[in-house]
């Protein structure tokens, strides 16, 4: 097997993709030129009063089926064709096609007058195409070939060897003999066919291994993305020892094991404890969003949202007892709430949209959770009559880092990185997340912030 | 009076377990770093192994777990982690990784107590 695939690619996918795609596109062209030639045809002999002789009519009709036969068996044959660098390839399809062409071409300007008919023109176009789809050393090869024949041809039919057939209704008198003619055309076509297959063939080599270079720069890129989040990954690691290592002491300390601790210590060890977990907190989420990136694949398995719900106001209930929260959870109408999700992913996104509805909620306040479900989609709506987010800020809390001008003083924590985690992680699981405020449940002084997470309940599977 | 072993870089993390474990009335050896780990482990032979994850190198915890429980496969391991629960790597006693449980860092008194005894009866 002739092995056509050239030195430069390397990306095979992507090349086999555009050769694929450029034989699919040229079988379609052939119906049209099957098309094309019968409409010639019959314009030629009704509308300009071409006289076929009964041969040439045989011939252009047996051509054209021809033509028609082989794009037919070439269109389904195409779907079997692998694409093994070593094996019988897309690109030996390309080859056979072109050569299919030009046999077929070559015929039809024979039994119209070769050097006297138009149709020679044709053979340019096929240059083009074949420079375009193959090699370039190929379609040199079959350039030289090409014009070796079609100069035989003419010059046996200069020298009567073959026979002439003459295209009655273009030219009076056969040319076939005239020696001035036939070398400034032949030597035109000639010159033709080379400059077009040289300056085509170029062109196109360029343009694939462009494509072939794009690509090879988006894996780079993709590379330095990756090498970037374990980098962060690293650094973030590094920051959290010393502070866990100090959790530890104050743990120890807290508890006892270095002597007795009087309440007014233990409060500002309890203080202490507090804001490293907020430098912890803004640690844990900065790994996540790492992870997140680092990882192309979420395994999925079967959650029951509801139950998963409930444990995690259970972690909270303590905060929301604090602040006198009424809660209220309704999922009560629906049957089943299992859906196909990464447990510890929604349970990161869940808590963090519960946990910030309970962080900007007041005292006294209201946090209401809803389920509901349509078809195959699961809505999860998390509404309170907390401080709310000024309405020319929505969008921004996508953004990490972000936070809302109108927290009431700084004592609020956060980081800012929840709600960008949380989109992340949303969108992975193929869903959607909206923010709105204020919320139904909040009024002029509290307009409270509603945010509402759309997930597939079954993941289709690719 | 059984005999627990705390390898860990991290001398605060060391100095904290000791406290704990030795104030619930075990004894403690530590090491800081995996090759006296390993030796202070063949030559004493304790009751359990307390190792961390990371120490100077990503693996370095993993591997020395490995070789623990290849060729000291009747002592347990527990071993102290910062980041399972963080990123949600799905720990279990598997090939990948041969110990027993996990205690998440910051140590909580109450935990490490908790599946220390646990592992020890």
């Amino acid at each position: 097997m002739i092995k056509l695939v050239p030195e430069w690619a390397h990306d095979y996918e992507a090349y086999w993709n555009s050769i694929r795609n450029r034989n699919i596109w040229l079988i379609h062209l052939r119906y049209g030129a099957v098309l094309m030639l019968a409409l010639i045809f019959i314009i030629a002999s009704k509308v300009i009063n071409i006289n076929f002789s009964a041969t040439q009519i045989d011939a252009l009709f047996i051509i054209t089926i021809s033509i028609l036969i082989y794009n037919i068996f070439l269109h389904f044959f195409r779907k079997y064709v692998k694409c093994e660098p070593g094996g019988f390839n897309p690109l030996h399809l390309s080859l056979i096609q072109i050569v299919l062409d030009l046999i077929a071409l070559l015929l039809l300007v024979y039994y119209t007058g070769s050097i006297e008919t138009p149709l020679y023109m044709l053979f340019i176009f096929h240059m083009i195409i074949g420079s375009l789809i193959l090699p370039g050393r190929v379609i040199i090869a079959i350039a030289i070939i090409l014009t070796v024949i079609f100069n035989t041809i003419v010059s046996f039919e200069y020298f009567n060897s073959i026979p002439h057939h003459h295209l009655y209704g273009i030219h009076d008198t056969e040319l076939k003999e005239n020696f001035n003619f036939i070398i400034t055309s032949i030597g035109l076509i000639n010159f033709t066919i080379f400059t077009t297959v040289l300056i085509t063939s170029r062109i196109a080599k360029r343009l694939y291994k462009r494509e072939q270079e794009l690509i090879a720069t988006l894996k780079k890129l993709d590379e330095a993305e990756k090498a970037k989040q374990k980098y962060t990954m690293a650094v973030v690691h590094e920051i959290k020892s010393p502070i866990v290592a100090s959790q530890s002491i104050i743990e120890i300390i807290k508890k006892g094991y270095l002597g007795s601790v009087n309440d007014k210590i233990q409060e500002k060890l309890d203080r202490v404890i507090k804001r490293s977990e907020e430098a912890l907190n803004l640690i844990n989420n900065i790994l996540r969003i790492s992870k997140l990136k680092l990882l192309d694949e979420v395994t999925y398995e079967k959650v029951d949202i509801k139950v998963l719900i409930y444990e995690i106001i259970e972690q909270k209930i303590e905060t929301i007892k604090n602040k006198n929260i009424k809660l209220k959870f309704e999922a009560e109408n629906l049957d089943s709430t299992e859906i196909d999700a990464d447990f510890v992913l929604l349970e990161l996104v869940i808590s963090n949209v519960l946990g910030n509805a309970i962080k900007y909620t007041k005292l006294n306040g209201r946090i209401s959770i809803r389920l509901e479900k349509q078809d195959n989609i699961l809505f999860l709506d998390v509404l309170d009559n907390g401080i709310g987010i000024p309405e020319n800020e929505i969008k921004m809390v996508f953004k990490q880092f972000y936070r809302a001008s109108n927290l009431p003083d700084k004592s609020v924590e956060g980081s800012g990185l929840g709600l960008a985690l949380v989109k992340e992680i949303v969108e992975r699981l193929n869903g959607s997340i909206n923010v709105n405020s204020p919320s139904s449940i909040g009024d002029e002084k509290n307009p409270g912030t509603s945010v509402r997470i759309i997930l597939p309940i079954t993941q289709t599977k690719n | 009076m059984a005999l627990i072993a705390v390898i860990d870089d991290d001398p605060d993390i060391l100095e904290a377990s000791t406290l704990i474990l030795e104030a619930n009335g075990y004894q403690v050896i530590t090491a800081n770093n995996p090759t006296t780990g390993y030796d202070v482990v063949k030559e004493k032979n304790p009751d359990l192994i307390i190792l961390d994850v990371m120490m100077d190198e990503a693996d370095d915890g993993f591997f020395l777990a490995q070789k623990f429980k290849k060729e000291m496969a009747k002592i347990p391991i527990l071993m102290y982690t910062s980041i399972s629960k963080t990123i949600g790597m799905q720990f279990g006693a598997n090939e990948l990784v041969p110990v027993d449980d996990f205690v998440e860092k910051p140590i909580s008194s109450e935990e490490l107590i908790q599946k220390v005894k646990s592992l020890l009866n």
